[in-house]
């Protein structure tokens, strides 16, 4: 649709109403005058047949053709008139004539007009008749003469006033509209800018129209401005939120922070209690009823470390920082180690515990056999402590895959924990998973717990991409499952579990650094119960100090110490200077002791320069698991150790203020009862490994001396000195001991012969296999 | 000047009436006698009869006997009162009319003979002939062998 102007239509419309109204009037006028020019030729003819009547008359009275004909020619000589015509009547005395003609003008007669004539001297004797018609032509032409101005005057007029009325109603209307629609486009509901017309265009409708629009202006105006007050309130509200928000978040974080600080804090002496309770039953001195009280001091202990840990894992999971490892592992073995505490604990409340590992699940799988392990240990633990007869049954089954979408390889592994117990009302269900709830508030008072088992359970089935579900019935027992889609894994060496704690060959100089009392007691036993050789310091300064005084073979490094932690100090020995002492080894091995070992502090410690780590409380079987590889480690660096010496038993009882007897701890009994074969192998073994690594050692050596670095020199000789003595042979260490000497001292210049004799015997050792 | 025009004018017009009044003296004591050759056997004419006799409109007597109408001197008193009583018209009327007939060439006044004597002359010899004269003595025209057809009277 086109625009139309209101003006154009305004002018349209008037201008139509113009044509109509002149055309009206044109025809009113045109009878009017055709009226007035009949009547006028009806004047004209009586006048001019007054004019003629007495001639006429006469003409009759006198029977006077000539004069007749006179009388009605002279009526024709005008064009009014279009015939006439003459009648004498016939008397006595007259016999009558009749002249009559038509206007040789010509055109056409209106109605006849008749005049009676009589006597000129006897008015009451009628003689004849003058008969004439006047001529509709004349009328036509008088007509048309006196229309034509009246009808273009009447045109003229009309039109010029409805222009007239065309532009007053632009001035009064359509120009105020235009100025105010056009105003309209541009004004805005929240500027304060209003529509305005000049007071004389204002007293009327469209005055009505702009004030009203003004009003509503000036109400959306305001509106506007509450809405606007409002959006700012509600700004500051999301910004307060916001604020209120991170400030509870931090909050949050802080309670988690202070969780996972405490929880550490209370394990650390948690693990002295543990310890010291450990060695404590070992002692044979105690009676059969303190060595029962430990006992139950040590199992409430544990029970505490259970729930500190369950407190460390969901803060952990909180701060997101819960990690889940994807490695192979045997999926039985995991199984039967992990409940293997189980069938002790129901045979001890008369329940039969029985574990189905169905045949179809695949021996190896992929996944964290860690967190599997500890929601099956919740979940068993659970079973049992609320079940008082009947039967505990765990099974492990492969669930048809309804999914299309999982991969050939992907099997849906179903852990089912199914019990005879107290079962579970449908209400308490929907609570089980949430933190710090059991099934009902007697349940804590009856079987303790934190009611955080099951809800980090859940946490980990979820983070694990599982799902978990409970069957259950009040008094019917309880079937809590898990449906985990694992990968079938690759078969794994195992070798570490499998692995027999053999004492170790060679003797270690170890440094620890570790603040808690208790704890040094506990490594300090541990690593001397071992055979080795350990200087324990409180912090990280001292650390650095006993490293730039001595050579050590490995440091155990706790996290946190006063004055200087285990990351700074490790940097330090890296770096191979702190303040003005050198660290002697700057290569030593760093294993970090530590409580906390999330991903985040793996990391750090990792960047710190750290080999690698040992959680707290420490498991025997991993600290000696290190040392032996670092043993193999050094020796394959050709590092002089030295051979294991014995320690007795006597003496690790002094230090442990043990009552000397005759009964000896298990692992010294097992160092004593190290087979010599074995030993004899082990030789072997070192032996090819040296003759292995002979051809690169030359190959350094040479270099080292070309480029007379003494330095590397004095490290070469003393790596070949190491393996010689421990291969027992000892040509080659005093050799590689005076070269090592003589490089040290810079004097290598002052015996070529002897190095060209070194060099020598080595070439040849080559061959000695 | 213009005033001495309009006395001049006055003045004349006062003269001039003067010599109508003497001229034109009214007969009104008189009468006017309708005179015809007593041969022409007529004895009474009316007064339409008379008019048409006079006024052109007719030439032939009631009994079908053509005739000739002789008029006095114009301007005459005579012939004033004549066609004044008969037509009961002013006389400028009358002249009026003759003027529209003669006009027209075909139709001529009666003739006019100035005296008396001549007329009753006119009248004596000629049997068409009609006049009119001042009232007479009728036995002395009829012996004359003139006859009165009509007698007009002052109204």
């Amino acid at each position: 649709m086109q625009f139309k102007r209101l003006q154009h239509y305004v002018l349209l419309i008037m201008m139509a109403n113009a044509l109509v109204l002149s055309t009206l009037f044109s025809i009113i006028a045109y009878q009017i005058n055709q009226r007035l020019a009949e009547e006028e030729s009806k004047r004209q003819v009586h006048s001019l047949l007054a004019a003629v009547r007495k001639t006429a008359s006469a003409a009759i009275f006198s029977e006077n053709e000539v004069v007749g004909w006179d009388a009605v020619n002279g009526l024709l000589g005008t064009d009014v008139i279009y015939s006439a015509e003459l009648e004498s009547f016939s008397d006595g005395v007259s016999s009558g004539m009749k002249l009559s003609n038509i206007n040789k003008e010509g055109g056409a007669p209106l109605p006849e007009i008749k005049m009676e004539l009589e006597s000129i001297f006897d008015e009451s004797q009628i003689l004849g008749v003058l008969r004439v018609t006047p001529n509709a032509q004349w009328v036509k032409q008088r007509t048309n003469d006196t229309s034509i101005p009246t009808i273009l005057g009447v045109i003229l007029v009309v039109f010029i006033s409805s222009f007239a009325s065309a532009q007053a109603l632009k001035v009064k209307i359509s120009h105020p509209l235009v100025k105010v629609s056009r105003k309209l486009k541009h004004i805005k509901a929240d500027s304060p800018e209003r529509l305005k017309l000049p007071d004389h265009l204002k007293l009327n409708e469209i005055g009505v129209l702009v004030d009203g629009f003004n009003e509503l202006l000036d109400e959306t105006n305001t509106a506007f401005n509450i809405e606007r007050r409002l959006r700012r309130q509600m700004q500051e509200a999301q910004i307060s939120l916001q604020f209120a928000k991170s400030e509870a978040e931090g909050a949050a974080q802080s309670k988690s922070d202070f969780l996972a600080t405490m929880s550490h804090e209370i394990r650390t002496p948690l693990s002295g209690i543990l310890g010291m309770l450990g060695f404590a039953l070992k002692d044979q001195s105690i009676t059969p009823r303190t060595k029962e009280y430990i006992e139950t001091a040590l199992s409430n202990a544990e029970a505490l470390l259970i729930i500190i840990n369950d407190i460390l894992d969901i803060s952990k999971i909180e701060a997101g920082k819960l990690t889940i490892e994807e490695v192979d592992f045997n999926v039985r073995k995991e199984l039967n180690a992990a409940l293997a505490i189980f069938p002790e604990l129901a045979s001890n409340k008369s329940l039969y515990f029985d574990l189905v590992v169905e045949p179809n699940v695949p021996e190896f799988l992929v996944g964290d056999p860690t967190r599997i392990r500890q929601v099956l240990v919740n979940f068993v633990g659970n079973a049992i402590k609320f079940t008082h007869d009947g039967c505990v049954q765990v099974s492990i089954s492969i669930l048809p895959i309804k999914n299309d979408s999982l991969s050939e390889n992907t099997n849906l592994v179903c852990f089912a924990v199914k019990d005879t117990g107290i079962g579970l009302s449908p209400e308490s269900i929907p609570k089980l998973f949430q933190k710090f709830e059991q099934a009902d508030v007697s349940t804590t008072r009856k079987f303790g717990g934190s009611g955080l088992g099951l809800a980090i359970s859940k946490q980990l089935i979820e983070a694990m991409n599982g799902t978990v579900n409970v069957k259950s019935a009040l008094g019917e027992g309880s079937t809590f499952q898990f449906v985990l889609s694992m990968s079938i894994g690759k078969a794994t060496a195992n070798a570490q579990i499998d692995i027999e704690q053999t004492p170790h060959t060679h003797k270690l100089h170890i440094l620890c650094a570790e603040d808690f009392d208790t704890n040094q007691l506990i490594i300090r036993t541990i690593l001397e119960n071992m055979g080795h050789d350990i200087v324990i310091v409180e912090n990280g300064k001292l650390a650095l100090e006993q490293l730039a005084e001595d050579d050590f073979d490995l440091v155990l490094m706790d996290g946190r110490m006063p004055e200087m932690d285990g990351v700074e100090a490790t940097k330090m020995i890296r770096k191979g200077q702190w303040k003005d002492q050198t660290i002697r080894n700057k290569d030593i091995k760093v294993i970090a002791l530590t409580a906390n070992v999330t991903e985040e502090d793996r990391t750090r410690y990792l960047a710190a320069g750290m080999n690698d780590f040992l959680s707290k409380p420490i498991d025997e079987t991993l600290l000696h698991q290190v040392i032996e590889d670092t043993i193999s480690e050094l020796l394959e660096q050709g590092q002089f150790l030295n051979p294991l010496i014995r320690i007795s038993t006597s003496e690790l009882d002094n230090l442990f203020a043990v009552p000397s007897e005759e009964t000896i701890p298990d692992t010294s009994t097992e160092i004593q009862s190290m087979p010599h074969q074995e030993n004899d192998t082990l030789e072997k073994k070192l032996h090819i490994t040296f003759i292995n690594s002979l051809p690169e050692r030359i190959i350094e050596i040479n270099e080292a001396f070309e480029a007379q670095n003494l330095e590397e020199l004095g490290r070469l000789f003393h790596g070949i000195k190491g393996s010689a003595a421990y291969l027992k042979n000892q040509a080659l260490v005093d050799t590689a001991g005076q070269l090592e000497v003589l490089a040290d001292t810079n004097n290598m210049d002052k015996a070529p012969s002897l190095y060209s004799s070194f060099m020598q015997q080595l070439k040849s050792y080559q061959t000695t296999l | 000047m213009m005033k001495y025009i309009r006395i001049l004018l006055i003045f004349s017009l006062l003269l001039l009436s003067m010599v109508s009044w003497a001229d034109n003296k009214p007969l009104d004591s008189e009468s006017i006698q309708i005179i015809v050759n007593a041969q022409s056997e007529l004895t009474q004419l009316n007064r339409k009869q008379i008019m048409s006799l006079f006024l052109g409109r007719s030439t032939r007597f009631p009994n079908g006997k053509s005739t000739k109408a002789f008029d006095n001197k114009i301007g005459s008193a005579l012939r004033d009162n004549f066609f004044e009583w008969l037509t009961r018209k002013s006389i400028s009327d009358i002249d009026a009319y003759w003027a529209r007939l003669r006009y027209s060439g075909r139709v001529y006044p009666p003739k006019v003979i100035d005296n008396l004597d001549d007329i009753l002359e006119t009248v004596r010899q000629n049997q068409s002939a009609i006049a009119y004269i001042r009232q007479q003595d009728p036995e002395q025209l009829a012996e004359q062998g003139i006859t009165v057809v009509h007698t007009l009277r002052k109204r």
